[in-house]
């Protein structure tokens, strides 16, 4: 294929990959980054250079875990350098806090929703990813384990859990409280 | 996957939409007999609902200048990589302390600017304080769309990390482009030009006011609010051109009304632009034309929420406030194209300036078109039109190899569902003004569809209350009117 062709089909591939992905990505980003926006922006910026040099045709059938996968992997590095913990303990890694939903806007949300994505600060960092990439990123099973790097089977096992038990500290939450008196 | 209908997870899963057609109806007819399991089925679908639909909606958006950079191909991201690389190395040197300090304050900064914005008394108020301690020695930066992280979120301390190769450090001490609009005050709707039925909008209580100023031959009509400065209005001109005959327009850019307050010099504040443009003027016959210095610039295009078949385009410049272009009162043209192949015809909705607050601030003009497009919609990215700048130049040092005047208008089809918030609210001031304006061929355009789209904004942020006053205001207007909320 033509050197030219090419550089235009990335090109093209870009502009619809930012076009779709952009916040989606500075937000997944951000949640590895403890919020930290700035940080998480050059993350995607770098993730996009890098789609720039992928092959487009290998990319574009997979685009969306393909951007994912590549700025978890970015964002995992900031945090390795500087958290400075040993390659590959990414479940220390990714303890990360959830961000919290504006709280203006929370407002006019439904509480017990804004109060579930509260408490995935409870969970374990592998369920807490998954029930993001699933709801929050709207990320298949086999999307999730591409991103991740877990199976399938790992993701519906730590989605089951995760919402189980975010199913019970919901129940918790609601039922009433006897203090003494 | 061979789905075991007992095994948890595959409930999980099926309650998900996560198997296969095959499993799936496996699972379903196994569920028939077995009500206590559909019951739990049914609990991890209420929670994913539920989940689904109070998930934060991400809105941060990457700065013009990173998007820019990526934009602009292969061969410049790899000489900005470089160059990035160098710089970090540099940087490495000595430690980044001031950008703790100042990272937190901007990000207040540019919450602030946010919660200010359309109430006009406040927003220079307010911005007085925050924005001008937030810019010190930093370049401006508009507040970016509501981001999904805590308005309390600081930077972290930039401490030393490897530079990866492929990675890119957007430029630190050149000025940081508009990343999105801060939203301007919408001025009071008096008086309304050449509208005939125009409501009596009620502008005692409510901070944000519809202003209309309509084009008459081709110039300006002033607006006569004496409290309101004339760069804050969305100035409504909606004159259908057909492609066939003319595919271009223009904006005029006007620095010198956009020009920050003065303000003493302060102690520790970058020198202005200005200074910087001192040199850069271009000779025009005899006479001596400043460049026009530009920071950013982008060009939107989403659905028309009122009418399916039109497409909706803002374009954005972002200036520096203070600069020689301004000094002289002279206008520049940004001149707008669209494609005949593509754009059967087009017309200009609305246009507004916002002068900046800090004396190192930056200026935001825009302008708002709505496109017919010649065919069918694509949902293949095109372009379907050009802005060409004239006698200008961007100001941001990593841009220097930037060499085109031209940037392209880019069509991927997005519905306007898609689009960034506060691109949603002003289609929704923009739409209001139209209705004022009662401009003839607006389908499919009342009150509704402006609260619907006030709303839907006013759901993802409304950090200061002012969409919900603009939604109240609409609510008046439909009760003036008498049309039933």
């Amino acid at each position: 294929m033509p050197r030219t062709s090419d550089q235009t089909e990335a090109s093209l591939l870009v502009r619809e990959a930012l076009g779709l992905y952009e916040s989606q990505l500075i937000a997944y980003a951000a949640n590895i980054l403890h919020g930290d926006l700035e940080r998480a922006r050059d993350v995607v910026q770098d993730t996009f250079v890098r789609l720039y040099m992928a092959e487009p045709e290998k990319v574009r059938v997979a685009l969306k875990a393909w951007l994912f996968t590549v700025c978890r992997n970015r964002a995992l590095d900031v945090l390795r350098k500087e958290a400075r913990l040993d390659l590959g303990d990414e479940e220390k890694i990714l303890s990360f806090s959830d961000h919290r939903p504006d709280p203006a806007s929370a407002a006019d949300t439904n509480e017990l929703g804004s109060r579930a994505w509260d408490l995935l600060d409870r969970l374990s960092a592998n369920q807490a990813e998954v029930i993001r990439l699933k709801f929050l990123h709207d990320c298949s099973y086999k999307d999730i384990a591409r991103i991740t790097g877990l199976g399938i089977g790992n993701v519906g096992f730590l989605m089951h859990v995760g919402l189980k038990k975010l199913r019970e500290l919901l129940t918790l939450e609601m039922e009433p409280t006897n203090t003494p008196s | 996957m061979n789905t075991d209908p007992q095994n948890q997870p595959d409930l999980t899963a099926y309650a998900l939409g996560e198997l296969d057609h095959a499993n799936d109806a496996a699972v379903h007819a196994w569920l028939v007999s077995h009500p206590e399991a559909q019951a739990e089925v049914d609990e991890v679908a209420d929670l994913a609902h539920l989940l689904q639909a109070s998930a934060p909606v991400p809105t941060a958006r990457l700065t013009s200048e990173q998007r820019h950079a990526i934009l602009s191909g292969p061969q410049r991201v790899r000489e900005m990589v470089a160059a990035a690389s160098k710089k970090e190395r540099e940087r490495r040197k000595r430690p980044d302390l001031i950008s703790v300090v100042v990272g937190g304050m901007k990000f207040a900064a540019a919450a602030a600017v946010v919660a200010g914005a359309f109430v006009l008394g406040e927003y220079y108020a307010e911005l007085g304080t925050a924005s001008s301690v937030a810019q010190n020695s930093k370049p401006v930066t508009h507040p970016p769309a509501d981001a999904v992280v805590p308005a309390d979120a600081s930077s972290k301390a930039k401490t030393e990390e490897k530079v990866d190769v492929a990675s890119v450090e957007p430029e630190k001490s050149a000025p940081q482009p508009v990343e999105a609009h801060p939203p301007s005050p919408i001025v009071a709707n008096v008086p309304v030009v050449a509208a005939k039925d125009v409501p009596a909008i009620p502008t005692a209580s409510a901070p944000i006011q519809v202003a209309r100023v309509v084009a008459q031959d081709g110039s300006l009509a002033k607006a006569t609010s004496p409290v309101l400065p004339k760069t804050s209005l969305f100035v409504f001109d909606a004159t259908a051109q057909n492609t066939a005959q003319t595919s271009g327009t223009a904006f005029t850019i006007h620095p010198a009304d956009t020009r920050p307050p003065a303000e003493p010099a302060q102690k520790g504040l970058a020198a202005p632009i200005r200074n910087a443009a001192a040199s850069s003027t271009a000779t025009v016959g005899k006479e001596k034309a400043p460049v026009l210095l530009i920071h950013s610039w982008r060009a939107e295009v989403a659905a028309c929420p009122w009418n399916e078949t039109r497409r909706l385009v803002r374009i954005s410049v972002q200036i520096p406030g203070e600069q020689d272009a301004a000094l002289t009162g002279g206008d520049y043209a940004i001149q707008v194209s669209f494609q005949p192949i593509h754009v059967k015809s087009f017309r200009t909705l609305a246009r507004r300036s916002v002068a900046p607050v800090a004396r190192d601030g930056a200026a935001v003009h825009t302008a708002w078109y709505e496109v017919v497009p010649n065919g069918n919609p694509s949902d293949v990215a095109r372009a379907i039109g050009q802005v060409t700048l004239s006698n200008s130049k961007f100001t941001t040092t990593a841009m220097s190899l930037f060499d085109s005047s031209k940037m392209q208008i880019v069509d991927k089809g997005s519905s306007w569902e898609a689009a960034p918030d506060d691109f949603i609210f002003e289609s929704a001031v923009v739409g209001f003004g139209l209705l004022l304006d009662g401009s003839a061929a607006a389908q499919g355009l009342n009150h509704t569809v402006v609260l619907d789209l006030a709303e839907r904004a006013l759901k993802v942020s409304d950090r200061s209350g002012e969409r919900a006053r603009f939604v109240k205001l609409v609510k008046d207007a439909q009760r003036a009117v008498g049309v039933k909320a």
